[in-house]
């Protein structure tokens, strides 16, 4: 495959010597040397060399890419090479990459870094070039609620990739034997949680559990938690970003809702008996019922073959209140300092292109940042997660938000360690979050 | 013999002016020794310590810095670092944890190196195993520790359950959390100073023992009155590198609890690496790390007096 690569490149690198000579020495041979003309044009970036810095959504990522790449490369001429940031060390790495000369020229961005890097300078406004001409035809694809929540104070620093969202998983067997019905309130979820463990214990298996969803910093507990303040009707900010609202009531109750669940109610673990991971292992043994985790468990969980019936679910909404959908969004942002930024948008292009789009989402399963691309390659799950992004809210973007949610994390792993009430944790928070944005 | 002295000395005598070549001759010579060895290690120093540390000075007084331009505001950053109730509760963890990991870290060390320096049978067999666990990487070791209290798998809650006593909430209660993060930092040190403290006992001269042995004075006694007080100007080493390392503690904070449960075990590196790469907050990031360099200095000076005093005292 390489040695074709570099066949094809040899014989248009050749052909452009030709022509090249050819114009130089006033040959006026148009019409054999226009489809070369024609075939050079299209690679103006022929010979460049991108760097490229992503943080995988799993452990064969890099092996896609692998695939995924040449494809690009044989297009346009411009060579990928990439980096993968581990998660855990993102924030140093990419500190460190942006503060140097040579940063990576194209990175993936979620909603909590984007602007945080972005309004330092890091990235390129990307505002521009997506109302050109180029891209004309792709904006309109590109849903203004998605890209809304990627804007801040108009500029947008990175083109969204996809949109996060969360799924409920139920165990299906679970739910049968105890003749309950999939949830789609906190209250129901309650109840039929506890019904769930009754029904089970009543069969000898007591270490059986209701529900599961992180509530601690360690797990990103606010990335498993925030739609239920956004289904009570508020959020842990103002609209316009500048005022914290973490006591306000529908913080609060939603909080309430959580710290009962483990504290009153007992469906849930303790914080700290079992993380993310240990969680997913205990649903797969089936001695969970419901867990949220992202659309991306359901390729896992049919790869594993889980010995039991199971479904997903729109996360539950509140009782009175709305249902929505939250998570942060997946962004391509260029390098401000960025040598070849041209060539970096082509690359950018590429990704963003529904056929990229679709196929990068039917491996990982998020939801496509835009309309016309297909992340559920025929799976009638994934299809049915995608369509619950009518009721997305998700996360916007704000140079601050790392550190709001930080104090939302805090208090909520407070409360829900039920040794702290939800209004003084929470009014921690505020004060944290108030200084936060006091802050320049 | 006179004459031969004579023109000796007159050999010898110079000139002011050739008295001063001579002389910077002279220095020139004994100098370059001294800037031939210490040259590499002073421009290291200067550019991998001084100059980074002159820098975190600098930006302690600013905001940004290092992806964006620093802007200069003064005391803001170290007035809103004593207002920080997250440092606090980070500094008081430390302070607490230090305490803790190396007042058991030495009893254990300082028990075991006796031991060892006793009993010479397989000295060499537990000197590997004591040290072993600082060759595994600190992210291999924060997943052993991981696995070792997992609520259902790991091996001490099922010891636990196999005895008929109730499970333990390792990482996610407090001070649970905290404790076993002491542990597992204490099972990776442990070895280190077993074998540092080894050496400082076997540098006891014999004929003190013997001569202890003789005049009735037990083992206990022997290691109270001879060991300690001959290895206090070793202890006072150890105590000085041992707080400046411990007052460092992240690895394991990073792989076990990211901090929590509540807070309990936020360390001040912990801190400091949140507010410097998650939050984007140089200033306070490098106010912070300016006021732990300034801690642990005063304490290694407090201990170093504390200490080397009573050893001058002893000699």
């Amino acid at each position: 495959m390489k040695n074709k690569n570099r066949l094809v490149l040899g014989f248009l690198g050749a052909s452009a010597l030709v022509m090249a000579a050819c114009s130089s020495g006033g040959n006026s041979s148009a019409d054999t040397t226009a489809p070369v003309v024609d075939t050079v044009a299209a690679k103006p970036f022929e010979g460049v060399t991108l760097s490229f810095g992503k943080a995988p959504h799993g452990e064969d990522e890099k092996a896609n890419w692998d695939k995924w790449l040449p494809e690009f490369t044989a297009q346009t001429g411009i060579k990928v090479e990439l980096t993968q940031v581990p998660w855990d060390q993102l924030e140093a790495l990419y500190t460190a990459n942006f503060a140097s000369d040579t940063p990576y020229d194209v990175t993936y961005q979620t909603s909590t870094h984007l602007t945080l890097f972005g309004e330092r300078g890091a990235f390129e406004d990307l505002t521009p070039r997506i109302n050109g001409a180029d891209f004309a035809a792709d904006l309109p694809n590109f849903p203004a609620g998605v890209l809304g929540a990627s804007t801040y104070n108009g500029k947008l620093y990175g083109l969204p990739f996809v949109v996060g969202t969360i799924a409920m998983y139920a165990n299906l067997d679970m739910l049968k034997s105890a003749g309950v019905t999939m949830p789609t309130t906190d209250e129901e979820l309650v109840a039929a949680s506890k019904a769930i463990m009754a029904d089970q214990k009543s069969k000898g298996n007591k270490d059986v559990w209701g529900f599961y969803t992180p509530r601690t910093v360690a797990d990103y507990g606010w990335y498993f938690t925030l739609q239920n303040v956004h289904n009570r009707g508020g959020d842990f900010l103002s609209a316009d970003g500048k005022t914290a609202l973490m006591d306000s009531k529908p913080v609060e109750d939603s909080a309430q809702t959580a710290v009962d669940m483990i504290c009153t109610d007992k469906v849930q673990p303790a914080n700290g008996l079992y993380n993310r991971e240990a969680a997913i292992e205990l649903f797969k043994a089936g001695k969970l019922a419901f867990i949220l985790d992202e659309p991306s468990r359901v390729k896992t969980f049919k790869e594993a073959a889980l010995p039991f019936a199971w479904d997903i679910a729109m996360p539950v909404g509140a009782t009175g209140g709305k249902q929505t959908q939250f998570a942060t969004t997946g962004h391509w942002a260029i390098s401000a300092k960025s040598k070849n930024a041209d060539a970096a948008w082509e690359f950018v292009k590429w990704l963003s292109s529904a056929k990229f789009n679709s196929t990068y989402n039917q491996r990982y399963a998020f939801v496509p940042a835009r309309l016309d691309a297909d992340a559920s390659g025929g799976d009638e799950m994934l299809a049915r997660n995608a369509s619950w992004v009518k009721d997305w809210d998700g996360l916007k973007t704000s140079p601050k938000v790392s550190q709001l949610l930080d104090e939302y994390a805090k208090a909520l792993e407070a409360a829900t360690s039920c040794k702290t009430s939800v209004a003084d944790a929470f009014a921690s928070a505020q004060k944290g979050a108030t200084e936060a944005l006091a802050q320049e | 013999m006179e004459v031969q002295n004579s023109t000796n000395w007159q050999t010898l005598e110079m000139s002011s002016e050739d008295f001063r070549k001579a002389r910077s001759r002279y220095r020139r010579r004994a100098l370059l020794p001294v800037v031939g060895f210490l040259g590499p290690f002073i421009f290291l120093w200067s550019i991998f310590l001084a100059t980074p540390m002159i820098w975190s000075i600098w930006l302690s007084f600013n905001t940004g810095g290092l992806i964006d331009k620093a802007k200069f505001v003064g005391m803001d950053n170290w007035g809103r670092m004593f207002a920080n109730e997250e440092l606090v509760k980070s500094l008081k963890n430390t302070g607490i944890y230090v305490v803790i990991a190396i007042t058991v870290v030495f009893t254990l060390a300082l028990t075991l190196a006796g031991l060892l320096n006793s009993n010479k049978r397989g000295q060499n067999f537990f000197k590997v195993a004591l040290y072993f666990p600082l060759l595994v990487p600190p992210i291999m070791a924060g997943m052993i520790f991981f696995f070792l209290t997992h609520y259902d798998m790991g091996i001490i809650n099922l010891a636990l359950q196999a005895t008929g006593h109730a499970k333990l909430n390792f990482l996610g209660e407090n001070p649970n959390a905290m404790l076993t993060i002491v542990s597992l930092e204490v099972w990776r040190g442990l070895g280190f100073w077993v074998l540092f403290f080894l050496a400082g006992l076997q540098g006891i001269p014999s004929d003190l023992i013997d001569a202890a042995k003789i005049d009735g004075a037990g083992p206990a006694r022997r290691f109270r009155k001879i060991s300690i007080p001959t290895l206090r100007p070793l202890l006072l080493f150890a105590v000085i590198i041992a707080l400046i390392f411990n007052f460092q503690l992240f690895d394991s904070v990073q792989v076990l609890t990211k901090g929590g449960p509540v807070l309990g075990t936020s360390s001040v590196v912990w801190f400091i690496y949140k507010r410097m790469f998650a939050f984007q907050d140089i200033g306070l990031a490098y106010a912070t790390s300016v006021a732990l360099l300034i801690v642990v200095v005063t304490l290694t000076v407090f201990a170093y007096g504390f200490l080397g005093n009573k050893s001058e005292r002893s000699k």
